[in-house]
């Protein structure tokens, strides 16, 4: 719905940062989780077969981590307009937000370690509507994101709360 | 930014402590104290009063706009070695024009330090009464410094004259001049309207001495329920000889905990209200204070537990957005001191209560009998309590004896299972009707000039007040038998989110039982914004292609009943195959009765049959815009609108993707 010509994409970066926190997750908790299956499962099957299913789901993993970042990319736009903020997201799952500028509460910026290594920040949107961000945009350079932060923290209205 | 006038002469750069407000800042507010305001001789000078206007002041502007006196005015300012503790300056200015009038008010009390300082503008319109007071109050002595912002009724061009100095906080329009006048006791017939708006600090005030008493039992009960698994180890847990003595003391133990705890409680608690805010001081070693804002206060609830009936005495409940409740905090006091009190607190924030008259009685809403509790209790969902019962009564004939329990489910016939399961229902019901005669006895909803009040129960006595400008949203529940009977249950939701024990808790107001004519009206009465009655109106109906989702959806849920019950029923498994044509029924009868509707002031949307939801909400409540979209919602070009209000949200059914795209571009405009 977001048209290509007038919305933001992510930094570019952004598409390796996700690959990366991917492979991260899949060395420190999925496959150590698939070892222990596979061990507890070979018990009960022939160990060969449990090998075999182990080594395929993680390469399954490994493709999918290395291609699903940049659907996600391709996926995810954004665009400040004149009263509200819209969020574009999700490749199967499809989403929308706006989050009009009067209903913001605060806006914070993070950086993890592995976004640090890329220079990227994370925007979190929060309105009275909850304890969660409600728009949230991943992968933004830091200057822009502390940019796009002060710009959007800075208009005030009725919070309608 | 035209707004340098008086403002600058007030030294007001760091009086600007308020941080929701970082606009405040940006305003053209010079440090200096420059500038002189004449002491003025007579204490009649009120801004409201037409009398002793200089005519040094030019003002040209159109009446609807508050322009700022021409930078030639000067405003002296008294000397701060002054004497007089209590003198008072007023002065008065007003334009030429007659429809025109500012007034500047400067009091500098000193009672301990303290100097407050007053402005009010109030530029009145022919057409309307447009108000605006700005009241600053500076505490030089302290670090502590507080603004306070008050904006009455103020019309889009006065906002853009204050050009975000002031945060255009919408204020219902139907607001008159003078409700914010606090109901106080200090404030006499001479002081000044600057002065009214803000509450006058209170000393420090404790709790009622009877509240030693009250409080015992529920805090005795509190420390068990925190402490139950060491209760439960050293009672149950030991055997042999010296355990009994030491079962004593444990309980002497716990119940020395609980009397200190309730002591202490009461001789640290103080509380009063200081620069316009509640200040809560509790604990011995591990203290504990907490300053409550008013404009954050939610709502304010009066309860009533068996204790404090017996001794005439309330607690205070105070729920704020987003910070913790004051459940127990302040329990208890007398009912004028916590009236007092909620008046107090009402005064300063957008709670209702203030404006209200001493005869301002209200007007009933809705009344419950006791037929309606009861048919309430009866139709309230059983499933839950009936495995409660059956859980309790498993656990009594374990305990009774291993022999007997088996003895028992070894003999059981299908008719005594049957029969058993009937038994539990009718338990069930018979607690759910008895509990919701506890709570509701009594019920009765009062609505007051901007606020709703709800007051039930037989042993705790509650009394809710919702100010109506809180109220996120309406919903109305239908469940099928309630439905049958002639009555739905409104719940009234408002934002006043608490964690507690981990858990998110709503302040909710409720009305059980509404007969079903009367749900428009009593909907409308807390949502008085909006324009529509969803009972009489006709909603716009889901997408004709969700229906056909909906029954795929149904479908694959009944294909798992339908292998369950062929995995384990023998010779009876040709009943499950009936259960297809009954989910498909059930899809069909959902997706016929839901519906939304968008109007330029109101958001509904209905979903559901065995238990039918109608949600209404004001669109000027909404905080964000969402659309959802599924892979086989998208296959089908449908999408759903979901709307987030604060502690809740709404999600309307199914539309057309271009119909949802239209209503998020109207939703979000």
């Amino acid at each position: 719905m977001l048209d290509p010509q007038h919305s933001l994409r992510l930094d570019p970066s952004t598409v390796m940062m996700w690959r990366m926190q991917r492979f991260i997750r899949m060395l420190v908790v999925g496959i150590p989780m698939m070892i222990a299956i596979g061990i507890a499962a070979s018990t009960m099957m022939r160990t060969e077969l449990v090998v075999v299913a182990v080594m395929t789901l993680i390469a399954m993993n490994f493709v999918f981590s290395l291609f699903w970042p940049s659907f996600e990319y391709n996926a995810f736009r954004y665009m400040v307009r004149e009263d509200d903020l819209l969020v574009q997201s999700g490749v199967i799952f499809r989403r929308w937000s706006s989050i009009p500028h009067n209903r913001i509460q605060h806006v914070d910026t993070r950086q993890g370690p592995v976004e640090r290594i890329f220079g990227l920040s994370r925007l979190l949107v929060f309105t009275a509507a909850g304890m969660s961000a409600d728009g949230s945009i991943p992968g933004l350079a830091t200057e822009d994101a502390e940019r796009l932060r002060d710009q959007l923290s800075r208009r005030g209205g009725d919070d309608g709360v | 930014m035209q707004n340098d006038f008086v403002i600058s002469s007030l030294d007001a750069g760091e009086m600007m402590g308020s941080e929701d407000k970082p606009e405040n800042k940006s305003g053209s507010i010079k440090d200096g104290p420059t500038v002189k305001i004449p002491v003025s001789e007579t204490e009649t000078d009120l801004p409201t009063e037409e009398v002793a206007r200089p005519d040094t002041v030019e003002l040209d502007d159109p009446p609807t706009r508050i322009r700022p006196v021409p930078a030639t005015l000067t405003i002296p300012i008294p000397d701060p070695n002054d004497p007089g503790p209590e003198s008072t300056v007023g002065q008065y200015l007003e334009d030429a024009e007659p429809e025109q009038t500012i007034g500047i008010y400067l009091k500098p009390e000193a009672p301990q330090a303290e100097e407050t300082i007053g402005i009010y503008l109030k530029p009145e319109a022919p057409q309307a009464e447009e108000t605006i007071g700005i009241y600053l109050e500076d505490d030089l002595g302290e670090a502590e410094k507080t603004v306070g912002v008050f904006l009455e009724d103020a019309p889009p061009p006065a906002e853009h004259t204050l050009d975000g100095m002031l945060n255009p906080t919408a204020i219902a329009a139907s607001e008159t001049i003078g409700e914010f006048m606090v109901p106080s006791n200090e404030t006499g017939d001479g002081m000044l309207e600057a002065n009214t708006i803000l509450t006058p600090d209170t000393p420090w005030k404790g709790l009622h001495p009877v509240s030693l008493a009250v409080n015992l039992l529920p805090r005795a009960w509190q420390t068990i329920r925190s402490m139950w698994p060491i209760l439960l180890f050293v009672l149950i847990g030991g055997e042999g000889a010296g355990m009994r003595f030491i079962d004593l003391f444990v309980i002497l133990l716990f119940t020395l905990m609980s009397v200190w705890n309730t002591f202490i409680h009461w001789i640290t608690l103080r509380y009063r209200i200081h620069q316009g805010r509640l200040e809560i001081t509790s604990g011995l070693l591990n203290r504990q204070a907490r300053t409550i804002d008013p404009i954050r206060i939610q709502n304010v609830e009066l309860v009533q537990n068996l204790f404090h009936k017996w001794s005439g005495l309330v607690e205070l409940r105070i729920d704020t957005a987003g910070e913790q409740n004051t459940e127990g905090l302040l329990s208890a006091l007398s009912v004028e001191e916590a009236t007092t009190l909620q008046n107090q607190l009402a005064a300063v924030g957008s709670l209702a209560a203030a404006g209200r008259d001493e005869e301002d009685n209200g007007d009933t809403i809705a009344t419950m009998g006791i037929a309606e509790i009861l048919a309430y209790g009866l139709t309230q969902r059983t499933i839950g309590t009936v495995a409660v019962i059956t859980a309790v009564g498993l656990e009594i004939l374990t305990q009774a004896g291993p022999d007997v329990a088996a003895e028992f489910t070894g003999s059981m016939q299908p008719t005594m299972v049957i029969a058993a399961f009937m038994l539990a229902f009718v338990a069930s019901w018979a607690v759910s009707a008895l509990t919701s005669v506890f709570r509701f006895f009594g019920y009765q909803m009062t609505r007051f000039q901007d606020a709703i009040r709800t007051e039930y129960g037989l042993t705790t006595r509650r009394k809710v007040e919702i100010p109506l400008s809180k109220v996120q949203l309406v919903r109305a529940d239908e469940p099928l038998m309630r439905r049958l009977m002639g009555y739905g249950t409104l719940l009234i939701e408002t934002a006043g989110l608490g964690v507690i024990e981990g858990q998110v808790r709503q302040a909710e107001g409720v009305v059980p039982m509404v007969e079903q004519p009367d749900l428009g009206r009593v909907a409308a009465v807390a949502v008085p914004h909006t324009d529509v009655d969803p009972w009489s109106t006709p909603l716009k109906p889901a997408h004709p292609r969700s229906l056909y989702r909906a029954i795929v959806a149904a479908t694959i849920r009944a294909s798992f009943l339908l292998a369950i019950g062929l995995a384990y029923l023998d010779d009876m498994a040709w009943i499950v195959f009936f259960f297809i044509p009954i989910a498909w029924l059930g899809a069909w009868l959902d997706w016929k009765k839901q519906g939304w509707l968008v109007t330029p002031t109101a958001v509904v949307s209905r979903r559901g049959f065995f238990n039918r939801r109608t949600f209404i909400l004001s669109r000027d409540k909404l905080q964000s815009v969402h659309i959802v979209q599924g892979p086989f919602m998208r296959l089908h070009g449908l999408s759903r609108l979901v709307i987030r209000v604060a502690g809740s949200q709404i999600s309307l059914p199914e539309t057309g993707a271009a119909d949802t795209d239209w209503l998020y571009t109207e939703l979000s405009a």
